[in-house]
């Protein structure tokens, strides 16, 4: 079973979503980063974005 | 390959500089090339013969006698933006510089004095607290070179010289310990850069009096280490050390002594540790009876 | 056996990458020994013992790097080489594609970086939650920076991941620590024996620098979000990650910040701290937190108690509780500030950064000069007053003042035309993320309202205390510098700061009072 625990040792490998200034500091500290350029899902609208990441789980991945 | 259109250059305020730097940069107007550019930092080389080199990183402590610290540092965009790529002209006149679309303005910024010399105190007092503070560091770095059988004799042969005050000798085991070793900056090389610091803050000078540390670290460098390996040696037989490593060799309590040797310790992949190494090395080897 | 060689001429790249290449290459099928050297002589030795140095490597020169792999095949030989070419040209690449070609959604980032295994979440509240979700569905552990995060949701994502064995720390938490990698807004400090485990940012700040500046480090700080304590979150990632910790072999201790839990989940949290079998330090901050030794738990009442409890444990000392690093000092400059003071001025105003810091401070002042107002939801009617500036209300549409000092100029400003304020108490806190030059950025407004204070015949103490280490990128001396060159009395933590502004505007009784106490 897969614990917390797991993680630690191991190289961080970090997807930035969201401020840009995250990943920079991340990147100039030698961390292995890669910035997501978000944009809002569905349009901008938070509700529909909320349905389609349930139906997302739904997949069962 | 297309390149992303230039950003509108920028001008960026350096933090600080060694003072070395801030004269040498003063001294004369110069024209180098981007000798190689990493995520955190970039290094220039100046094109006259014997130039040296100058590094550019972020706000964060000098990491070489030859850095200039500046107040901010272009993210991974802005580094392709802004063209910091090898071999790309650096131009350097007054308190400013150009390099590719970046500007880095240092007038009126206070000059950090790197160098390393004798403290007020009892030298064994100095070694004493040093020693104590390298303690808890194990010896030698992670590095393969040093853990070879030839760096492992050298490394030998270097303290049994110090112990000695055998300035011949330790110059011929400075020779084999030159460039070897994994690192742009051999590992070697940050092992002597270590030896050195405690060697110039314990006033050892005959160590540096007849010259043969010098014809062999400045004369022999261009055919036995890297050029950034090189520059570091100089700067280290002249006394002038990056800021992590000078504060460790001029602590002044042993909270002090050891926070700054965590610093160096935590530097680079394993360059600080080598330091450390080299450090301890010598400061064991000076403990001896002999001067 | 064969043995190929590739070179790079006048080729430059960290020592980091350089090893990296050298690993894996050793590790690739076929292969019995690789090599990643700049061909310095030193280095062409070590490779003839070794016996790598074909007679390309003999021809490199110092500036080279020589990469040389002995396998067992053609076919390895070759594969290596080509992998180490890729290695080697993929740093420039990842710096060139950063700009060119970034993805747009978490799933063409996980496409792009292999073994991707944090996700720091920061867009805006509404989207946030389900960033978080399909990232513990894709098996990632998650940083939730972003506020605004409903209860609701944050016990789903919680529920997710505690059962797929995954961090989900927040909703909004700032700072954390993982593997010796500081996220968010983070202080520089090295690694060590404590784990943290931590409901608010600040505090985290504050215990970690004072750690760094007594020499110790940081294994693990889990930020588990303010809410985490909470009843209907049951403290789920608090527990999750004490197990964690309790398991984990570099931590040695392990440090609990935030505020007291929930009546409900104060058990089962006490409970899981007793059976970790190693040393915690308590620092739940709050109104009825009674210090002192229970078994393996140590409760403090402050963050910087919480600090030194820590480094004295670890050192096999007693722990002592001071009012002050300098006890003497400390009290001729409160008394120095006292006497200066005019008639009327009784208050101490505090300008707050970090929300933690300000609600130390409350609990602080509180017993020791009575009801303070401010937005910490303290009474009205007093005139010292806490403001914590990076309060909601307070930073719609406009930038936290970790970042952007305005807000807290105006009020500094504000402060020094007051005739009842005798103390202008304030926190700085460096690390990365935070301003270039916090303390640079309050100065003028600190000198400037002294002069008016003087210039209408009053004088008004500045009290400050930086949180941050001199590895930070401001460097904690030169913030120290820049705030006493502007006049301002730096202390070493928050906690002392805050007693420091008690004992100025509150008089000798209130002195007495925290000197008296210094050793409990």
């Amino acid at each position: 079973m897969a614990e917390i625990r797991d993680l630690f040792g191991l190289e961080l490998r970090v997807v930035n979503v969201g401020l840009e200034s995250f990943a920079a500091v991340l990147d100039s500290l030698g961390v292995t980063v890669l910035h997501v350029q978000w944009v809002p899902p569905a349009g901008g609208d938070p509700e529909r974005a909320r349905r389609l990441a349930l139906l997302d789980d739904e997949d069962g991945t | 390959m297309t390149r992303l259109a230039p950003c509108t250059p920028v001008t960026l305020a350096a933090r600080a500089l060694g003072r070395g730097l801030a004269q040498r940069l003063r001294a004369t107007d110069r024209r180098g090339r981007i000798h190689s550019a990493f995520a955190r930092a970039v290094n220039v080389e100046w094109l006259e013969p014997g130039g040296g080199l100058l590094t550019l990183h972020g706000p964060s402590p000098l990491a070489a006698p030859f850095a200039m610290a500046l107040t901010a540092w272009p993210d991974a965009h802005h580094m392709a933006a802004w063209e910091l790529e090898p071999g790309l002209p650096v131009f350097s006149s007054e308190d400013r510089l150009v390099a590719g679309g970046l500007e880095v303005e240092w007038r009126g910024v206070p000059v950090t004095d790197l160098r390393v010399t004798p403290g007020a105190e009892h030298a064994r007092a100095t070694r004493d607290r040093l020693v104590n503070a390298l303690a808890s560091f194990a010896h030698p770095a992670g590095a393969a070179g040093l853990a070879s059988l030839a760096g492992c004799a050298a490394r030998a042969a270097a303290a049994r010289a110090i112990r000695d005050r055998d300035s011949r000798s330790l110059a011929r085991a400075a020779r084999s310990l030159m460039g070897l070793g994994e690192g742009l900056t051999p590992a070697g090389d940050d092992w002597l850069v270590g030896t050195l610091a405690a060697l110039h803050r314990l006033g050892q000078h005959w160590a540096f009096a007849d010259g043969h540390l010098a014809s062999v670290l400045v004369g022999e460098a261009t055919e036995r280490t890297t050029t950034i390996g090189a520059a570091f040696l100089a700067h280290a037989l002249a006394g002038e050390f990056s800021e992590p490593a000078r504060d460790l060799v001029t602590a002044e309590s042993l909270p002090r002594a050891r926070a700054a040797a965590a610093r160096l310790a935590a530097m680079g992949a394993t360059s600080g540790a080598d330091t450390l190494a080299g450090m301890r090395t010598a400061l064991e080897a000076l403990g001896a009876p002999g001067a | 056996m064969i043995v190929r060689t590739l070179i790079k001429r006048s080729f430059y790249q960290d020592s980091v990458a350089l090893m990296g290449v050298a690993r894996e290459l050793r590790g690739g099928a076929g292969i019995q020994e690789a090599a990643a050297l700049m061909g310095t002589p030193a280095n062409r030795e070590l490779m003839e013992q070794a016996g790598l140095l074909t007679a390309e490597a003999a021809a490199a020169g110092p500036n080279d790097l020589v990469v040389v792999v002995r396998a067992d095949s053609e076919t390895a030989a070759d594969r290596a080489l080509a992998r180490a070419e890729s290695l080697l040209t993929e740093r420039r690449r990842r710096v060139e594609a950063a700009g060119r070609r970034l993805p747009r959604t978490l799933d063409s980032a996980r496409r792009q970086l292999d073994g991707a295994n944090l996700a720091l979440i920061s867009v805006p509240g509404p989207f946030a939650a389900a960033e978080a979700r399909k990232a513990l569905h894709r098996g990632l552990h998650v940083m939730l920076f972003s506020d605004n995060v409903t209860l609701e949701d944050e016990v789903a994502l919680k529920r997710l991941a505690v059962e797929r064995g995954l961090l989900l720390m927040g909703p909004d938490c700032g700072t954390a620590y993982l593997n010796g990698v500081p996220l968010g807004f983070a202080n520089a400090v090295p690694r060590g024996r404590v784990g943290l485990v931590a409901a608010s940012g600040t505090g985290l700040q504050q215990v970690v620098s004072l750690l760094a500046a007594g020499g110790e480090g940081v294994s693990q700080a889990i930020g588990v979000g303010g809410r985490d304590m909470s009843e209907p979150v049951g403290a789920a990632m608090t527990l999750a990650a004490l197990d964690a910790l309790g398991g984990d072999p570099g931590t040695e201790l392990v440090v609990v910040v935030g505020k007291p839990p929930a009546p409900t989940v104060r058990a089962r949290v006490e409970a899981r701290l007793r059976t970790l079998g190693k040393p915690v330090v308590v620092a739940m901050l709050g109104r009825d937190v009674i210090p002192g030794r229970d078994g393996s738990l140590h409760t403090v009442t402050s963050l910087e108690d919480a600090a030194a409890a820590a480094l004295a444990l670890l050192a096999r000392r007693e722990h002592r509780t001071h009012s002050f690093a300098g006890v003497e000092d400390a009290a001729r400059r409160i008394a120095e500030r006292r006497h200066a003071l005019a008639a009327g001025q009784i208050a101490v105003h505090g300008l707050f950064a970090g929300g933690t810091l300000a609600y130390e401070a409350l609990l602080i002042l509180e017993p020791l000069l009575g009801a303070v107002g401010g937005n910490l939801g303290g009474s009205v009617a007093s005139p010292h007053r806490i403001l914590d500036l990076g309060a909601d209300d307070l930073t719609r549409g406009r930038a936290h003042p970790m970042l952007d000092a305005t807000l807290r100029a105006e009020e500094i400003a504000r402060a020094g035309k007051d005739p009842d304020v005798a103390v202008l108490l304030v926190d700085v806190v460096l690390g990365h993320g935070a301003a270039a030059d916090p303390a640079g950025d309050i100065a003028p407004a600190l000198e400037a309202a002294q002069a008016n204070a003087r210039a209408n015949g009053r004088r008004l103490a500045v009290v400050a205390s930086v949180v941050g280490t001199s590895a930070d990128p401001q460097g904690l001396g030169r913030q120290v510098a820049r705030l006493e060159s502007a006049g301002a009395w730096v202390l070493a933590s928050n906690a002392q700061a805050a007693r420091a502004a008690a004992g100025i505007a509150g008089g000798p009784r209130v002195t007495e009072a925290l000197l008296g106490g210094a050793a409990r």
